[in-house]
């Protein structure tokens, strides 16, 4: 057995929880049996989906974050760290192990969920319902998992706020896609996903999406696993994962029908070209997320610089902030928009230069006295410069778009060049106070 | 040894895989995947290496400071190192990127044969490494404790239960097998975590700050410990501050200051000797000449009242030698293990590297 799962059978599956938790879920059962005014089976599975989400979600999500900050916290992670078990072991180890206790709570319920499905529901489709429920249960553990990996690369310092937060944009990403398997749950899988033009059944797609991003998840863990045990990651498996988000998301506006139009803000936008900006938007919101959220390490930055100087690619890229690992795919599809003459071409500029003015601020924070806030003083200046300046120019009868916003109107010395001078400005300040860094270091 | 062959040996693990180039650089020896055995293995016995830890030009970079400025050396096998230098000079830095917990900037490490940098895992499984601050999972016992440090580092289920034991037996942890971590003394839980280091059988340990908070008599044990364990042939590189301690059973020291290693010198000769002291009854004129003459001695000196001098042998050869001694006329009042040449040497170079000669 996994070494590290059999830890954490030894710690949470104690005697005494063994016990009590299945008298605790046969008092709730009997209490559902006495209440539901219809079919048993059917009350008891409904109840069971919130007792998952519940327990296997909020609960298992919160203990599956806490599988490495707590170790930290105890002190307990250089010993695991100086293990010789592979990342992969350690990975699927704490996965299933520090949330076991919830899925010994939840696996009665799920098996009700599989046996209560609805009369008129095809005989496969109940063990399908229960597996989805399965897979976006380990997805949650999963977020919380890599969440807390997050922490322990940020320095194993942060606790309480940012694990908090990771927890937050875990449950975000997770409930709605319980919510829907839920609603769905309810109303028989009804209705149909159009997806590059393909009608796709709900249960289906809603299978098919959790099976694809879980899988993500489990293999952002791993990754950020060896990041640990001191092995190295190349960036591409990252660059996988944000081309495939282009595309899940491109999906949802390719209709296949050449004759779809949408208006944004005026312009008539083709589905298809439509479908650009969707990817567009999709790799520009996951390199938001890495710009806050990934460690910014001046160390690493010093020997990337190296790598590059003395030409060591494969060093270089080791090294490479994820987040600029995203600006070639956002410059590539940029040009796609233009020579393509989409209507949102203009659009697609201006963001991806506000995003390298962003970058640098960000980066001149982390490079400031205090790098530990420098994160959230960036998150502060971002709300002032994108919300709180434009609502002041806005008030006072002016324009944001193109010197505070990003635009899709005008043309390019309107739209683009602001954002762009404001970004060469900032990379300039990044210059010398790294000057100033090194000087000091060395 | 050190620069040149140093920088060859990692030089051949760079340019070909550890496991397939046995005749360039010698077969790395196996982990033990079968773990502690009481009274620990002799790595030397099968030893195709001289040295146990090679580091080279080991550079280390906090944001915005320097913590290892191009750090060499090299520890032999069977050898226990004292890491000493004053709070803030590295030691815990150098330690830990020797142990592979932190990535250095430049710089490369072996420990028993594998490149620490390239292949971290496999490296684990070669050292133990008991840091200052250690945690430990309280709510599972001792013997729960050590079979899952046991499993992780590698040993075989079937022989989990007989590496506990074993190490159990020689930490005095058996009658605390079934009690919780949670509930142990300091020093109980002090030779939990140095069990934990050791239940693998781990060729080189790296000890920081091993004695921090252990009362007296929790002291005594360790330094036995200490001295069965480099009996045994385990490779040691110990840092702390109670030098005293770290002179019953180090064979070589090394200072560190500033991130710069400063001197790394052989305490007793050759390594494997000890540095003993043997008091007289009158001061001495000179070196006796049957002592200077006695196979195994080197370095002797009068120190007072007293011969100090280096001795490779065993207990048996000590006692030949003492009577050698008296046999000769020399008027021993007593004879030890010498404890306070570390620390003598170290204040000197310190103080002679001290920017103003304080």
């Amino acid at each position: 057995m996994n070494p590290e799962l059999q830890r954490y059978l030894w710690l949470e599956l104690t005697p005494h929880r063994l016990l009590v938790t299945p008298l605790l879920l046969l008092a709730l059962f009997a209490l559902v049996h006495l209440l539901a005014d219809q079919g048993t089976l059917r009350a008891l599975a409904e109840v069971s989906y919130w007792v998952v989400l519940a327990i296997g979600v909020l609960w298992g999500g919160r203990v599956a974050g806490e599988a490495v900050s707590g170790e930290l916290a105890h002190g307990t992670w250089d010993q695991q760290r100086l293990s010789s078990l592979g990342p992969w072991a350690m990975t699927w180890g704490k996965l299933l192990g520090a949330a076991v206790f919830t899925w010994y709570a939840c696996a009665p319920c799920i098996v009700l969920i599989a046996l209560g499905a609805r009369p008129d529901a095809p005989a496969l489709d109940a063990p399908g319902d229960a597996l989805l429920l399965v897979t976006i249960v380990l997805f949650c553990h999963a977020i919380g998992l890599l969440g807390s990996l997050h922490l322990a690369a940020r320095g194993r310092i942060e606790s309480g706020r940012w694990g908090m937060l990771l927890q937050l944009a875990g449950l975000a990403l997770a409930v709605p896609l319980l919510l829907v398997g839920i609603a769905a749950f309810g109303a028989g899988w009804s209705g149909e996903v159009r997806w590059f033009g393909m009608d796709v059944t709900l249960r289906v797609f809603v299978w098919c999406s959790a099976m694809a991003f879980t899988a993500w998840a489990v293999t952002a863990c791993y990754r950020l696993m060896r990041v640990e045990l001191q092995l190295r990651n190349a960036p591409w498996v990252w660059i996988a994962f944000v081309l495939f988000c282009m595309g899940y998301a491109a999906g949802f506006a390719w209709s296949g029908e050449p004759s779809a139009v949408v208006l944004i803000d005026g312009a008539r936008i083709d589905a298809e070209r439509l479908a650009l900006l969707s990817a567009h938007a999709s790799a520009l919101g996951l390199g938001y997320l890495m710009l806050l959220l990934e460690a910014k390490d001046p160390v690493a930055w010093a020997m990337l610089l190296d790598a590059v100087r003395r030409g060591r690619i494969a060093t270089a890229l080791e090294h490479m902030p994820r987040w600029a690992c995203v600006l070639p795919l956002l410059a590539a599809v940029t040009l796609a928009a233009w020579w393509w003459d989409v209507a949102g071409r203009l659009l697609c500029a201006s963001l991806l230069v506000f995003f390298v003015r962003d970058a640098a601020l960000v980066v001149l924070l982390n490079l400031g006295a205090r790098p530990a806030r420098a994160d959230t003083a960036a998150l502060l200046y971002l709300m002032v410069l994108y919300v709180l300046l434009p609502a002041v120019v806005l008030a006072a009868g002016g324009s944001a778009h193109g010197w505070l916003l990003p635009s899709m109107h005008g043309d390019l010395a309107s739209a683009v060049l602001p954002g762009a001078l404001q970004a060469a400005l900032l990379w300039w300040l990044v210059r010398a106070r790294w000057r100033r860094h090194q000087a000091a270091w060395h | 040894m050190r620069p040149t062959v140093a920088a060859d040996a990692a030089r051949l693990l760079r340019t070909g895989d550890l496991h397939f180039r046995p005749a360039l650089q010698g077969t790395p020896r196996r982990p033990r995947a079968g773990g502690y055995t009481a009274g620990m293995a002799t790595p030397a016995q099968h030893a195709p290496q001289p040295h146990a830890i090679v580091v080279e030009n080991l550079v280390f970079d906090y944001p915005g400071q320097r913590a290892l400025h191009g750090v060499s050396f090299s520890v032999a096998r069977g050898a226990v190192a004292a890491l000493v230098g004053p709070n803030g000079a590295g030691k815990t830095t150098l330690l830990s990127c020797v142990a592979a917990l932190l990535r250095p900037v430049a710089g490369t490490v072996l420990v028993d044969g594998v490149d620490m940098l390239a292949h971290p895992r496999e490296g684990h499984r070669r050292i133990g490494y008991l840091k200052d601050f250690f945690g430990l999972y309280d709510a599972l016992s001792v013997r729960q404790t050590l079979w899952h440090a046991a499993r992780v580092q590698g040993v075989v289920t079937a022989r989990c239960d007989e590496v506990v034991a074993a190490v159990a037996g020689d930490l005095d942890l058996e009658p605390l097998l079934h009690k919780p971590a949670g509930a142990l003394s300091r020093g109980q839980r002090q030779r939990l975590a140095i069990a934990r280091t050791l239940v693998h059988g781990p060729a080189v340990l790296l000890l920081d700050e091993p004695a921090s908070g252990l009362d007296p008599e929790a002291r005594a044990d360790l330094a036995a410990l200490m001295r069965r364990l480099r009996d045994a042939g385990t490779t040691l590189l110990v840092s702390s501050h109670i030098l005293a301690e770290l002179a019953e059973y180090s064979s070589e020291m090394l200072i560190i200051r500033d991130g710069r290693l400063l001197e790394q010198r052989s305490l007793h000769g050759e390594p494997g000797a000890r540095s003993l002291r043997m008091e007289l009854c009158v001061p001495p004129a000179g070196v006796p000449a049957v002592l200077a003459a006695y196979p195994g001695v080197s370095d002797a000196r009068v120190d007072g009242d007293a011969l100090v001098f280096a001795f490779h042998g065993d207990a048996a050869q000590r006692h030949r030698l003492l009577r050698a001694c008296l046999d000769a006329g020399v008027a021993v009042a007593g004879l030890a293990e010498s404890g306070a040449g570390l620390q003598r040497e170290y204040l000197q170079r310190m103080r002679a590297g001290a920017p103003d000669g304080r």
